[in-house]
């Protein structure tokens, strides 16, 4: 999905050195690129030190950035690294162990709304349901984050997650066929 | 899109539904309703993803936003710092930089006999004032904003320091700068605000400026954002006689060179689009516009002079949207156009042209 023409047109802007359209680039971005932040890592200020330094990075570096129509997914895959990388170094002064986790945990869960719910669910189908979406793998839910909320492609979230894009494509299907499962629950 | 056809899985993932379970479609939209209604038989799979899309519901972290606004303010000044830094090798190994000059107020082109005094000796100034002097130094690593008594307020850089009384005197205001600050000043015709940075005077009724002025750098700078300035340099006038000053406009930069003695203008490096002005920024989309009135368009919006052969560009039209480009770029596109070039002189944008015959 490409971005909207305003987005492009700042990304071409800025790259040629137009400070108010970088301005305005990041003004446009920064609440998806602090939304996706925080469901890969708890620490705000960490999130937003990396965003500032997404964006610097991004203007040193204009001249040397190619043309794109997909601007957010461009940056919530450098964001999504960048984080890596910061929790990386943040964690090797903390830890006193060796071995670092070396992927990127997606920490953001599902607010399930009992209330809404519970109108057309009954207390056991709603137990169900909750003990499906604990299952769920973090990696589904960066996916379904990625996919519903910023509405990237399969093909972009493979390669911001690095996984196939048959992976991708499963993990959704399986939550989903999962879910499912829980609708049916109460019918014995 | 046939609807009909689609199965949870693609009701789940269509995100028109998505929104329509959430909630976020306007009242008036009732696709959904009405194409359950049509569809009795499909309304047992729109209750299933209904419960699955309400199960994946996620809330979100926000952010407020001031405080993005503010984030964004922090990494632009801090462009602006960088890219200075860049330009300027002076500036990057003196980190006290000249005088920057911002003048930016009403015409007031005023020469005081005591600025002689104030080139001489810039430090008995804060003495001679003699009212209850206080000196505010930025030792921390951001801009530290001061208000004065007058609501005058003043953005000091870090490593600055602004000398000032509690109170001001009853017919002018009159400070001390060390190295950078932003100035934005409560007007008060009755009492002209005077800065004094190194060998530069800054006399202003009312307005925001910005000022730099660093000890050890080369160069004062003096930079009108809004209204008008005069600046004086009282060495030069020492010398040539007869108070000259410069008045300075929106986008304008004066520009003092210790060695030798010379305040020249120029325009700032990125001129703005000035705040009064009444050309909205669809009025730089050109379609067959006449030269004449393209460079009418930019005098008023930019507050920039344009001088240009008027006879010899006659028959130029331009047909570009520049809605989004900068002055420059503005300027590069157009003059690609009508085959021109174009410099700037003195704050003046001047257009040399073989016309577009």
């Amino acid at each position: 999905m490409s971005d909207s023409l305003e987005a492009v047109e700042l990304w071409n802007t800025f790259r040629r050195g137009d400070r108010q359209a970088f301005g305005c680039l990041s003004s446009l971005f920064y609440q998806p690129l602090f939304n996706y932040g925080t469901k890969l890592c708890e620490d705000q200020e960490l999130v937003e030190d990396c965003i500032q330094d997404l964006f610097l990075d991004l203007w040193r570096r204009r001249e040397y950035i190619g043309h794109t129509d997909h601007v957010k997914f461009y940056l919530l895959k450098s964001l999504r690294r960048k984080i890596f990388l910061e929790k990386r170094t943040r964690e090797k002064w903390i830890s006193a162990q060796g071995e670092l986790e070396n992927s990127l945990e997606f920490v953001g869960d599902f607010s399930v709304e009992a209330r809404i719910i519970s109108s057309e669910t009954d207390s056991f189908r709603l137990k169900k349901l909750q003990q499906i979406l604990e299952r769920l793998s973090k990696r589904q839910r960066e996916v379904i984050y990625l996919k519903f909320y910023q509405e990237l492609d399969y093909e972009q979230i493979s390669t911001i997650m690095s996984i196939t894009y048959q992976s991708a494509r499963n993990l959704v299907h399986t939550a989903i066929r999962d879910l499912q499962n829980a609708w049916f629950s109460n019918k014995v | 899109m046939n609807h009909k056809d689609y199965t949870i899985e693609q009701l789940v993932l269509d995100s028109y539904f998505r929104q329509w379970v959430y909630g976020e479609l306007p009242e008036e939209d009732v696709f959904w309703e009405s194409w359950m209604a049509e569809n009795p038989d499909r309304t047992y799979l729109v209750e299933q993803a209904k419960f699955i899309v309400e199960a994946l519901r996620m809330n979100h972290a926000a952010i407020p936003e001031e405080k993005v606004a503010r984030n964004v303010e922090r990494l632009l000044e801090t462009i602006e710092r960088e890219e200075k830094t860049r330009r300027n090798p002076f500036l990057y190994y003196a980190w006290r930089v000249a005088v920057m000059l911002i003048v930016a107020l009403g015409i007031y082109y005023y020469f005081v006999p005591e600025s002689r005094n104030a080139a001489v000796a810039f430090e008995n100034i804060a003495e001679n004032m003699g009212l209850e002097t206080v000196e505010k130094i930025n030792n921390g690593a951001k801009p530290l904003t001061l208000s004065l008594s007058d609501g005058s307020a003043i953005t000091l850089q870090p490593g600055s320091s602004l000398s000032y009384p509690e109170t001001f005197a009853a017919d002018k205001r009159e400070v001390v700068l060390h190295g950078e600050g932003f100035f934005e000043i409560a007007p008060d015709p009755a009492k002209p605000f005077v800065v004094y940075a190194n060998e530069i005077v800054t006399k202003v009724l009312g307005t925001s400026f910005h000022i730099k002025a660093y000890e050890d750098d080369p160069e004062v700078i003096v930079k009108v954002v809004t209204g008008k300035v005069s600046v004086s340099a009282p060495k030069i006038q020492d010398r040539s006689g007869p108070a000259e000053g410069l008045i300075l406009s929106p986008n304008q930069m004066a520009v003092y060179a210790r060695t030798p003695d010379k305040l020249t203008r120029t325009l700032v490096e990125n001129p703005g689009i000035l705040k009064n002005s009444d050309i909205r920024s669809s009025d730089y989309n050109f379609e067959d516009t006449p030269i004449v009135e393209v460079f009418r368009t930019l005098e008023k919006g930019y507050g920039v002079p344009i001088l240009f052969n008027a006879e010899q560009l006659a028959n130029c039209t331009v047909t570009a949207p520049l809605e989004n480009e900068n002055l420059y770029e503005k300027l590069d596109m157009i003059c690609k156009v009508i085959r021109a070039s174009y410099e700037v002189v003195d704050a003046q944008i001047i257009i040399t042209s073989r016309g577009c015959d």
